[in-house]
């Protein structure tokens, strides 16, 4: 078990009498891009709150990286090495494209907690973030307050804030919801950029996107683990078919 | 730092330095009633604009120092500087107290929670008569003795100290806001789960930032039992909290120098205006919703968006 980065262990999630999670198990091996696809309701957004720490299982084990963080918050997950995107698009929206990139870069340093010195002494930080906006093209917004930002854009500084940190497993809820072809397009392709020694599990509905990106994809159906396998397992069975479209349809 | 803003720094303790030169009695003690209150308000607007934590009870810290002062410098010791650290202790502890109570709230409910806690406060001042003298409060405090020979009951040398302070003050919060712990309670103003996400304890700066407020609410506090001689249990009430709260609105919540502004007006006003009519809240009442209703961000707020705007073009 010490050799995966992430299992997840019988975890169950209740909300009352509604199952949201029941009996999900998942591994991934470090480096691999894992998707996640399921119909609305499958538990998908769930699975991720409590794999990134925002939930606690009802039951069950989540191991990372060999340590277990079923019950850890949040923050202390992240600096071990796991951070998240959300679907909703969440940034500093009336801060500048700079100061939220420099809250991502200070966040895993000590620095983080200095009061009495501004954060445009700490050269270091300055030049990650000013890296960071390079490498993405983003160089020129860096004043620019967030909020005024294109939605393609905030997408985008939704990825840098995550991987700011150097995580060894991002977590992506949804990284091209509501981008158009082209947008979408890019962040493909800056997905598939990214460091290969990064671990990414994603949430996907654009099925072209999850099967370009991924090596393995887990189907969720009503809370369970409906099946997993390669992308060619995937799409061949008939199965994941009958869950997104009726079992008429995959009939006729 | 851009230009304007370095002449300010350097500009503005001149110009408060010089300003005893020019101006009467009264009016000294007038600016000195204003920069004490400059130092409340800035000390609200990191909870109320940096770190987006509505406290109506910050008159708590404020006056628990103040009381302090009136109780160590009528009973114990005279000498400044032991005040002070009682005081600023007083504050800094109380802070940590409620601190623990009130921050797992956000929102409205934390502005009920901060509220209600600062109401306690000013219930027992307000019964506690062996102690704290009940409605009377405490009279007959002393301008602070420094152990020099410079009397501070002059009104120009009691200037002069609360002006030092004011200074220090604004030098050390200014600094503080552009720190990187400065800029994580922007962070949180904007978005807790996203700070938690990438790996900050959003509850711990939440609760430093509630007790460094109330340690520089403190220190207005301390000021102003020394200013007037008296303590009384509007100091801990629920219409200075929400007359700091105006302040720091109407100059702009989020901007430290803004509400340092509206204290100004709102003392002089109030100075002005309890003159004239003894119908002073009705006009804070006014002041409030013109506020709301047309300038919103405050006047430091508007002005630096016109600003903005104006560049932008």
């Amino acid at each position: 078990m010490n050799s995966h980065c992430l299992v997840v262990q019988n975890v169950c999630k209740n909300f009352g009498g509604l199952k949201a999670i029941n009996d999900m198990h998942l591994s991934l091996e470090p480096g691999e891009r894992r998707a996640i696809i399921g119909p609305n309701g499958a538990g998908k957004t769930t699975l991720f709150h409590l794999i990134s720490g925002t939930l606690a299982p009802s039951s069950g084990a989540i191991h990372f990286l060999g340590r277990e963080v079923t019950r850890l918050l949040p923050y202390r997950r992240a600096a071990l090495g796991l951070t998240r995107t959300f679907q909703i698009t969440n940034l500093f929206h009336n801060l500048t494209l700079l100061e939220n990139v420099l809250l991502a870069v200070q966040a895993l340093d000590n620095v983080k907690y200095s009061m009495l010195r501004p954060v445009s002494s700490y050269r270091h930080l300055g030049r990650r973030a000013s890296e960071l906006l390079e490498e993405w093209g983003l160089r020129d917004k860096a004043g620019i307050p967030v909020r005024n930002l294109s939605y393609g854009d905030q997408r985008q500084v939704e990825l840098i804030m995550a991987v700011a940190g150097n995580p060894k497993l991002l977590l992506l809820d949804e990284p091209t919801s509501g981008l158009s072809p082209a947008e979408s397009a890019t962040v493909t392709e800056i997905i598939q950029k990214l460091d290969s020694n990064m671990t990414i599990l994603f949430i996907e509905h654009d099925m072209d996107v999850a099967f370009a990106l991924a090596d393995r994809v887990s189907v969720l159906h009503f809370g369970t683990l409906l099946t997993e396998g390669s992308v060619k397992e995937i799409q061949d069975d008939p199965r994941v078919g009958e869950i997104y479209f009726g079992a008429e349809q995959c009939d006729a | 730092m851009r230009l304007p803003a370095i002449a300010a720094a350097l500009g503005l303790p001149v110009v408060l330095a010089l300003l005893p030169l020019a101006l009467s009695n009264y009016h000294v003690d007038l600016v000195t009633q204003m920069m004490i209150y400059a130092i409340f308000a800035m000390s609200l607007d990191i909870l109320l604009g940096y770190t987006g934590l509505p406290s109506l009870g910050h008159a708590a810290s404020f006056g628990i120092s103040a009381y302090t002062v009136g109780l160590v410098s009528l009973k114990v010791t005279s000498v400044f500087w032991l005040v002070l650290v009682a005081a600023l202790g007083a504050s800094v502890a109380l802070s940590a107290l409620l601190g623990l109570l009130a921050i797992r709230s956000r929102g409205v409910y934390f502005l009920m929670i901060t509220l209600a806690l600062a109401q306690l406060l000013w219930g027992i001042a307000f019964q506690w008569r062996s102690l704290a003298g009940g409605d009377d409060g405490l009279p007959g405090i002393h301008r602070p003795n420094l152990g020099i020979p410079v009397s501070f009951a002059d009104a120009v040398n009691f200037y002069y100290l609360v002006l030092v302070f004011f200074v220090l003050v604004v030098g050390v919060l200014s600094v503080f806001v552009r720190s990187p712990f400065g800029i994580a309670l922007k962070g949180i103003r904007e978005s807790e789960t996203r700070m938690m996400s990438l790996g900050y304890n959003v509850w711990f700066y939440k609760y430093l930032a509630f007790v460094i407020a109330g340690a520089v609410a403190g220190v207005a506090g301390m000021f102003a039992a020394y200013h007037i001689g008296y303590v009384s249990p509007a100091d801990l009430g629920i219409l200075l909290s929400a007359k700091v709260m105006l302040m720091v609105i109407l100059g702009g919540a989020g901007t430290l120098i803004g509400p340092a502004l509206g204290a100004g007006i709102i003392v002089f006003l109030e100075n002005v205006v309890s003159g004239q009519t003894e119908r002073w809240p009705f006009i804070l009442g006014a002041i409030y919703v013109s506020v709301v209703l047309f300038a919103p961000q405050g006047i430091l707020g508007t002005f630096k968006s016109k600003l903005r705007r104006s560049a932008d073009r």
